[in-house]
């Protein structure tokens, strides 16, 4: 199973939260805290492992089927500066980071996982309706030419989870997809696998 | 403080963050912060933070856990303020 985030640095640099000790308790365990206190630059640990989090936590919601809201459970260890790992439970997810300037973005795979097909872009227009029907236009295209499919018979429907799922011609294809964006950019991530109707 | 008081509270401290005003406008107590108000995760601590802040209470991350719609978190404000 998969799942992804993006994080918009500009637009997380504008909310001074981070800088709170009370949002910082929140999300990460003491062994975090210590991690993010020796980092060089703090603010892009913070969010580097946010987004492994919440990846993470994309890719468990679709294995086990529950919403919660419990970042600080979510324990990250780093390994690189791309790699890492997410221990909740009993359960572990390989992670992999991409640092840029101006944006995060992690793709979070449980040990199932094998390959994965994925992207990542910029937006102007930062509406959510914009940033909602680009991630999805993009996700179709890739998929679209992935499985010899008109993008005209695919559509993305999320379930009551929030869990999104790939459609053909109204029929749900059983192949782990997921979206991300936030401010200025949008990214997907398709687990290929052979389709079943 | 009844629910619709409380109610009314919760929708001006999830105001800054929501991104369907259609939604918002219909605002009740089963609607969820993330699948109807498209709520971004990261904003969720922040509503959480906002809460304690409106409230005078401490909301502990096992608490948090399950605040992801109105109800929740008017159950969790309820139980805080009663003690």
């Amino acid at each position: 199973m998969i799942g992804n985030d993006i994080v918009d640095l500009n637009l997380a640099r504008c909310s001074h939260r981070w800088q709170n000790y009370r949002f910082i308790e929140k999300i990460f365990s003491t062994k975090e805290q210590k991690l993010i206190s020796k980092w060089i630059d703090p603010f892009q640990c913070i969010w580097r492992l946010w987004s492994m989090k919440e990846s993470a936590y994309k890719s468990h919601l679709r294995s086990f089927g529950k919403t919660f809201f419990s970042p600080s459970k979510f324990e990250c260890r780093l390994f690189s500066t791309t790699e890492g790992m997410i221990t909740i439970s009993d359960q572990q997810y390989r992670v992999t980071t991409v640092m840029e300037k101006e944006f995060i973005y992690s793709t979070a795979f449980s040990n199932k996982a094998k390959t994965t097909v994925s992207d990542y872009f910029r937006i102007k227009d930062t509406s959510y309706m914009s940033q909602h029907s680009k991630t999805y236009e993009g996700l179709i295209l890739t998929f679209s030419n992935l499985y010899g499919m008109k993008p005209s018979h695919l559509n993305v429907k999320k379930n009551e989870l929030g869990i999104p799922c790939m459609y053909y011609q109204n029929h749900p294809l059983r192949i782990p997809i997921s979206l991300t964006h936030h401010g200025h950019y949008c990214a997907y991530v398709i687990e290929p696998k052979t389709v079943v109707f | 403080m009844n629910n619709n008081e409380l109610v009314n509270k919760l929708k001006t401290i999830v105001k800054p963050y929501i991104q369907d005003e259609e939604a918002f406008a219909n605002l009740s107590e089963n609607t969820d912060f993330i699948t109807d108000l498209k709520i971004n995760s990261a904003n969720l601590v922040d509503v959480a933070l906002d809460v304690e802040d409106e409230f005078d209470i401490t909301i502990e991350n096992e608490e948090m856990e399950k605040m992801l719609n109105v109800k929740a978190a008017i159950d969790i404000v309820k139980a805080k303020l009663g003690k």
